[in-house]
């Protein structure tokens, strides 16, 4: 009987282990986004960051429009990599001690929180101000002045005028004085922006944090994830709470759908600049990066057989699958890519037809703005109803006996 | 004539039904040994003391109980409402020092009597934390209110023997190898009733019978749904990981799982079966606690098990560990040790403890009341799990009937919901799981009866703001065991205009905001 039991327990053991050599293809995966999306991203994030930093020192030392172009340049290229970033939005991103999403993003802005710290007289220091008086949003308000009339615009207004109109462009002493706080303040904000930037970096690094191995060694020595496939379900589960707040706080929010129907333009992100739909885009190239993969090259193979659905329908760029979630799903015997790739297409068309910036657009062309709602919605459903459950993602909270 | 031969048929069909209850209940009657009874309390008490501590350990009381801010209840039961947060940790301390004096048999059936009564009270709170085995645990916490459970292996009968049959030290005038044989022989004889262990055996069956028939489903049987999916997310396991994503495994594993729920009770009760069942048994909840996150479930079932076995079995197990611990110690002793008067050790190895302890006594009838009451229960408890089938649609769909019914690991579903309401002139939309745990926003988003009372609760938030026309409407996509998403709520229909009640609404079928199920299961690769 003994030789039985072990004979039986030998041939299990070497059809289990016949394969011991292979990685998990959920390790795998999330190694993947790990190395080539997260660190990438984040890096490429930190260096947007540093860059803003120098131009905004820059603009404050010798203002000029031509630096204050600059620096709205800088803004923008540090947001897309921050916005493409945010289907991550977990980990150091959300939790205690560092929690540095809000402290990099916090929207919508609070305009009267950055008027108190315009018109106080104590010294500036970002680091110890709360996350509605600093980050991505404040840092808009204060350079994209001839929107938001921060006042800082009067820097450039003088620093441009000729000098045969240099009365003129005098401001009253104390609006100059303003003005210079303002540029203070916004130095202050760079430099706090880049320094949380530099800390995300960090903490996802396999040198500093390393919150990545949380992520690739679930199940083993992670403490946030006690399996990989709860690693799994996070990153998933992510992708549906993106599209999700695109839909009801991003467009719904200014279209006024959760607020009882009235338009609110004030609570649109990035509503100085004009980015908003931008913000969107980026947000929905990460969340078709997961899905699909990287997008590897204009010339790259195209592996799925479809067209790729970054933005521009006639793009030759391809996907990259070996290591997507599409393959993953695949692998597991189920296709979603042709629903998937559907609505983001229509959903991003759908924002493209809006011609104007979002802020006009709620009242302008809203049922442009609750078309691409609709379309967002569908592709939720599908990220959230669909592929979750078929490939078991759901996140568990207790015990459950699959009722 | 014929009016004398159907009073004289009537007469004797009643002497029929009273002889036949009188035997029924002479039976339920009859002596039987009262250890198996007190292995379940131990085991239960033991059982339910870890995992209220683990409860405790794992933040749940805060994360389930404390921290919501709203609680979806029990129809009838919106009365029942948590504690504030010191006294809900207060409440699990009790309930948690009930289960361990019963495990000890100490004041057992008041101690039953407060876990029950603190066990089933948390469990009402909250909808969403539903669990088949919570219910199952509330039901066997009551059955031992009643059941005699300490009459044996308890500090109450400890207590008694004491008290009642104290034999004087100078009757054993030295401590020797006679004394524990002549204690014993002192003690007084323990003895129980065969309708406690009747009543359990019921329960326990059924919850194996209902299960197994809640398998005979297409979705079990022929699609091996849900657990190909639940498996195929396993693949990381040792030694077995590789084969958690065949389909053949999934296949093998539903109607493995399906025999087993139909034929174990059959088995375990067969005395030749019985051993080799209950291995089978220790495997197989052994499987599924590994597996998946079923919690205490596999081990209330083992504990449960033992119910079927010969009621001496514990005292069989006894007796073979003491026969080998005396003839080990009788090995060890040098034959100078030995009493004079039993030079070859013989009274360590004397009598059966099932003969010191038990012997089967003339019982009178179980009362026509208890009979009856026991009916009664047993009868509900057939019923309340068969109420389905006063619903239209499949119930793994519209979980009309699903609860209380032993329907256990037969649906994987996910969900999607957002609420419109219309209050006035006006229209918000709300996305529930912004507003709830993540535990209940998970449940709520697929099961019907729980989205109207949240489009209740709306409604409700919405008139006391000031608005007087308040509709609610949901809009809500679900997938079951694999299926493409489909509607699961009619979102024409105003949920707020249905009251949440006992009515014709609630429980005769009417629910014209399920959509039925579309059955086809779509979109899936074949994965061998």
């Amino acid at each position: 009987m003994k030789h039985v039991f072990f004979s039986y327990l030998m041939i299990l053991s070497a059809l289990g282990c016949s394969d011991s050599g292979s990685i998990d293809s959920r390790q795998e995966l999330l190694q993947y986004w790990g190395t080539q999306v997260v660190l990438p991203g984040y890096q490429e994030f930190e260096t947007q960051a540093a860059a803003l930093q120098t131009a905004a020192e820059g603009f404050c030392a010798e203002p000029s429009s031509a630096r204050l172009d600059g620096l709205h340049a800088a803004w923008i290229a540090a947001r897309q990599p921050w916005k493409e970033m945010e289907v991550f939005a977990f980990g150091p991103y959300l939790n205690e001690p560092l929690r540095l999403g809000p402290k990099v993003d916090f929207w919508p802005v609070r305009v009267g929180d950055i008027e108190d710290v315009l018109e106080d007289t104590d010294e500036i220091n970002a680091a110890v101000l709360g996350a509605s008086r600093k980050g991505f949003a404040v840092i808009e308000y204060l350079i994209f002045a001839e929107t938001s009339g921060s006042g800082l615009d009067l820097l450039v207004s003088k620093a441009d005028a000729p000098k045969a109109d240099a009365p003129k462009a005098d401001a009253p002493k104390e609006d100059r004085a303003a003005a210079e706080r303002a540029c203070r303040y916004l130095v202050s904000l760079a430099s706090d922006l880049s320094l949380q930037a530099t800390r995300m970096h960090e903490a996802w690094d396999p040198d500093g944090g390393n919150y990545l191995a949380e992520l690739t060694e679930a199940g083993s020595s992670s403490t946030a994830f006690p399996s990989l496939q709860r690693a799994l379900s996070e990153v998933v589960n992510r992708m549906s709470f993106t599209v999700e707040n695109i839909r009801l706080d991003k467009l719904g929010g200014p279209l006024g759908v959760t607020t009882g129907g009235s338009p609110q333009p004030d609570r649109a992100e990035s509503q100085f600049s004009g980015r908003s739909l931008d913000d969107i885009r980026d947000n929905l190239r990460g969340v078709e990066r997961l899905y699909f993969g990287e997008i590897e090259s204009t010339e790259g193979p195209d592996l799925t057989g479809d067209a790729g659905v970054s933005g521009n329908s006639g793009s030759t760029e391809a996907f990259q699958t070996a290591l997507s979630l599409e393959r993953y799903a695949l692998d597991k015997g189920h296709s979603f890519s042709a629903p998937i790739r559907k609505a983001l297409q229509a959903s991003l068309t759908a924002l493209d037809s809006i011609e104007m910036p979002l802020t006009s657009a709620v009242t302008e062309q809203p049922e442009r703005v609750s078309e691409a709602m609709g379309h967002l919605a569908t592709l939720q459903t599908v990220i959230q109803v669909d592929l979750i459950g078929a490939l078991s993602l759901t996140p568990v909270f207790n015990d459950t006996d699959g009722d | 004539m014929k009016v004398q031969a159907v009073g004289r048929q009537k007469e004797a069909n009643r002497v029929g039904a009273w002889r036949l209850s009188t035997t029924l209940r002479s039976w339920l009657a009859t002596s039987s040994d009262p250890s198996g009874l007190a292995a379940f309390r131990i085991l239960f008490g033991a059982i339910m003391t870890a995992a209220t501590l683990r409860f405790w350990l794992k933040g749940w009381i805060h994360d389930l109980y404390v921290a919501p801010t709203y609680h979806f209840t029990y129809l009838g039961f919106d009365w029942v409402r948590p504690w504030p947060e010191p006294l809900m940790y207060l409440h699990f301390l009790v309930m948690g020092f009930a289960a361990f004096t019963l495990m000890l048999g100490a004041a057992t059936r008041l101690s039953a009597a407060v876990f029950f009564v603190g066990f089933t009270y948390v469990e009402l709170l909250e909808k969403a934390a539903y669990l088949n085995h919570y219910y199952l645990v509330s039901l066997l916490a009551l059955l031992l209110v009643f059941v005699p459970t300490s009459e044996v292996a308890s500090l109450e009968s400890w207590w008694r023997s004491r008290r009642r049959h104290r034999v004087p030290d100078q009757v054993f005038p030295r401590r020797g190898i006679h004394e524990a044989h002549c204690r014993a022989e002192a003690s007084p004889r323990f003895t129980t009733r065969r309708w406690g262990y009747a009543l359990l055996r019921s329960q326990v069956a059924m919850v194996y019978l209902f299960a197994g028939f809640a398998k005979l489903n297409h979705d079990w049987l022929f699609d091996a749904e849900p657990l190909a999916t639940w498996l195929s997310a396993h693949t990381d396991l040792p030694l077995v990981g590789p084969f958690m994503e065949s389909v053949y495994t999934a296949y093998a594993m539903s109607w493995a799982g399906a025999i087993y729920d139909l034929s174990i009770v059959f088995l375990l009760s067969w005395s030749r079966t019985r051993y080799w069942a209950y291995g089978v048994s220790i495997v197989f909840h052994c499987l599924v606690w590994w597996l998946f996150p079923i919690g205490v479930f596999s081990w209330v079932m083992l504990a449960s098990a033992t119910l079927f076995f010969d009621p001496s079995w514990p005292r069989r197990v006894l007796e073979s560990l003491q026969h080998r611990l005396r003839a080990h110690r009788l090995r060890a002793l040098k034959p100078s040790a030995l009493h004079r008067s039993d030079p070859d050790g013989s009274a360590l190895v004397l009598e059966p403890l099932e003969k010191q302890h038990f012997a089967p006594e003339k019982t009178r009838a179980l009362g026509v009341g208890a009979t009856l009451a026991i009916g009664v229960y047993l009868l509900l408890q057939v019923l309340i799990p068969m109420r389905f089938a006063f619903f239209p649609g499949n119930v793994l769909w519209t979980e009309q009937g699903f609860r209380f019914a032993w329907r256990v690991m037969l649906i994987e579903k996910t969900g999607q919901l957002e609420y419109v309401v219309h209050a006035d002139s006006k229209r918000y939309r709300i996305a529930p799981r912004r507003e709830l745990s993540a535990q209940q926003a998970r449940m709520v988003a697929t099961q019907p009866d729980m989205i109207h009372q949240y489009a209740l609760r709306l409604a409700q938030r919405y008139r006391e703001a000031g608005a007087s026309d308040v509709r609610v409407y949901a809009h809500s996509w679900a997938s079951l065991n694999g299926r493409p998403h489909q509607r699961l709520v009619d979102p024409s229909v105003d949920l707020a205009s249905y009251p949440r009640s006992f009515g014709a609404a609630a429980w005769l079928g009417a629910t014209p905001w399920i959509v039925p199920l579309k059955e086809p299961r779509l979109g899936s690769l074949p994965t061998m």
